[in-house]
């Protein structure tokens, strides 16, 4: 954990999402794993933890999604490149190494950076992604053909019509594989849940998103009860079991 | 440049730089961002006799120049505070003061006897201030018969240095800061959160869980000051100024209006490096202006 300066290399935008492509020469900043966040000056008076898409520690790059929502993340949307930005990080614990088994990445619109950073790094044919969003607007396009995925709308604007859970079932019928594989999501708590509930015999991790004031495990403002007793999604998580956050035997937290 | 700071019964700190009690947890996680060396001190998050799980999320939110929080002072009671925190805290070259809460006065009076129990601490902040709890907390900090009842209590039980914590909650803070000094206290720390409300219009639902909260961060800086001011005045036991510290100016004014001490509070969530570098400041502008000791800026406000 660190408190370093990101310089902005480089933005691309998609309706109301962009990709923000910072420098830095932090070692421990680019030693980063996916399921990890930052906490990033946002011209409010708290950081706002936004998690990494992807890093590549020879250029020294390190890229976020931001979905534009409240003031704090509207300020990053409208960065320039030049700009120098506060950073706390890297905060959070990652999603485990699936040690080459097979693993579904579901990624529920701004969940996508950790599904999409995971894409990058495990070993080709292990693991198949399904993006899902309300419409066109909420699927960003991260994926090249090469990457196995599949992508989900509500509105059926783009990809299949219908959920997350249908995507998983689509790519279970075609590669018995999958059907029991990890499966690890990242996305709204509806979402989330559904999955869970739709696949209970899965061994599921699921990286939580929670309102933080400092991400570095001080505060005690983004605590989740799990089954181990209390802890901190910023750094106790925010990947957790699902079975560990009693969300697979119906368990509110 | 000296930089020591008396707060009274052993309690000198190297500098008048403290980490305020919920905003630092035991310290540890600040290793990261400086030499924990620098502090004067720190105060450690409330600790009870029994642990304390908190209340419902959310409990934080951000608003219009601050924030408001509603932890209800989770944590994982003396015992675990002495056996496992208390040694990685006692690793490290600063004053730890602890802040006590309690349910009631025996909730009080149980943990600081099981404190006095251990080494390695070296004094006590007695929350009767905290707004997000039933019972204890601002109870006392709202009741002046009640804060003197306490204070005396724990003065009778303890050597250490005892700090009070104070509420800006009330009308007269003057009353309540002549009621620990006459009870026994040895410095009195000031101000916790003030009450504190965010809701939002589109749900209409409050932003915090359990509907208010304590407000704190930059807003609550003059408050702060002109309450730190006028008990500083009114009581001869040093006084530690609290609320809305995010630079060296604003550590200087509550030093100035005559605190003997700050603590950062706040700014230590969005500028986790504040409490080393302050230290730092704090020496270099006295240092420029031609100051010789702190002790000749503590109180040196002209009116």
């Amino acid at each position: 954990m660190k408190q370093l300066k990101l310089f902005l290399k480089d933005k691309k935008t998609w309706f109301d999402t962009a990709i923000l492509e910072f420098l830095t020469e932090e070692k421990k900043a680019l030693a980063v794993k996916p399921g990890m966040f930052f906490m990033l000056e946002a011209e409010t008076l708290l950081k706002k933890p936004i998690s990494v898409l992807d890093v590549d520690s020879r250029s020294g790059s390190l890229k976020f999604l931001i979905r534009r929502i409240g003031k704090g993340t509207s300020f990053l949307y409208d960065l320039k490149p030049g700009a120098e930005l506060t950073a706390i990080g890297p905060s959070g614990n990652a999603f485990p190494d699936p040690e080459g088994r097979p693993v579904l990445l579901a990624g529920g619109g701004s969940g996508i950076p950790p599904m999409f950073f995971l894409s990058r790094i495990l070993p080709k044919k292990t693991f198949h992604v399904v993006y899902g969003g309300q419409g066109k607007a909420d699927i960003v396009p991260l994926f090249g053909k090469s990457i196995p995925h599949r992508i989900t709308t509500d509105d059926g604007s783009l990809g299949l019509k219908g959920t997350v859970v249908k995507g998983i079932r689509k790519i279970m019928k075609d590669d018995p594989q999958f059907c029991k594989a990890l499966l690890f999501s990242c996305g709204p708590e509806p979402m989330v849940k559904a999955l869970t509930h739709a696949f209970p015999e899965l061994n599921h991790y699921t990286s939580l998103e929670r309102y933080m004031g400092c991400g570095f495990g001080v505060c005690l403002g983004c605590v989740v009860k799990t089954v181990n007793g209390i802890k901190r999604v910023c750094v106790d998580g925010p990947v957790f079991n699902t079975k560990d956050l009693g969300w697979n035997h119906g368990h509110e937290d | 440049m000296d930089m020591k700071t008396d707060l009274g019964r052993g309690l000198l700190l190297k500098n008048p730089v403290m980490l305020a009690s919920g905003t630092a947890a035991f310290g540890m996680e600040f290793e990261d961002f400086y030499p924990l060396e620098k502090l004067g001190a720190l105060v450690t998050k409330g600790v009870s006799i029994d642990p304390i799980e908190g209340n419902p999320t959310p409990r934080i939110v951000e608003t219009s120049g601050g924030m408001i929080n509603s932890i209800g002072l989770q944590n994982p009671g003396a015992r675990v505070f002495v056996e496992e925190l208390l040694p990685q805290i006692r690793k490290h070259d600063f004053a730890c003061v602890v802040n006590v809460f309690g349910y009631s006065d025996e909730g009080y009076k149980k943990v600081v006897e099981f404190l006095e129990r251990s080494e390695g601490i070296d004094g006590y902040e007695v929350n009767i201030s905290c707004p997000n709890v039933k019972h204890g907390g601002i109870q006392y900090g709202t009741n002046p018969e009640m804060t003197h009842r306490l204070v005396r209590e724990l003065r009778s039980r303890t050597n250490r240095h005892l700090m009070v914590k104070l509420s800006p909650n009330v009308t007269d803070i003057m009353e309540f800061a002549t009621a620990c000094e006459e009870a026994g206290a040895d410095s009195i720390s000031l101000v916790n959160t003030l009450l504190g409300m965010a809701v939002d219009i589109e749900t209409r639902r409050p932003k915090i869980a359990r509907v208010v909260g304590g407000y704190s961060g930059p807003s609550i800086k003059p408050v702060a000051l002109r309450m730190v001011y006028q008990v500083a005045k009114c009581v001869s036991i040093p006084v530690i100024g609290i609320g809305g510290i995010q630079s060296v100016k604003d550590a200087l004014e509550f030093l100035l209006v005559g605190a003997t001490a700050i603590q950062v509070g706040t700014a230590n969530f969005y500028d986790p490096g504040i409490g080393g570098r302050l230290a730092d400041e704090l020496i270099q502008w006295l240092n420029r202006h031609g100051i010789d000791s702190l002790d000749d800026w503590i109180g040196s406000l002209e009116v």
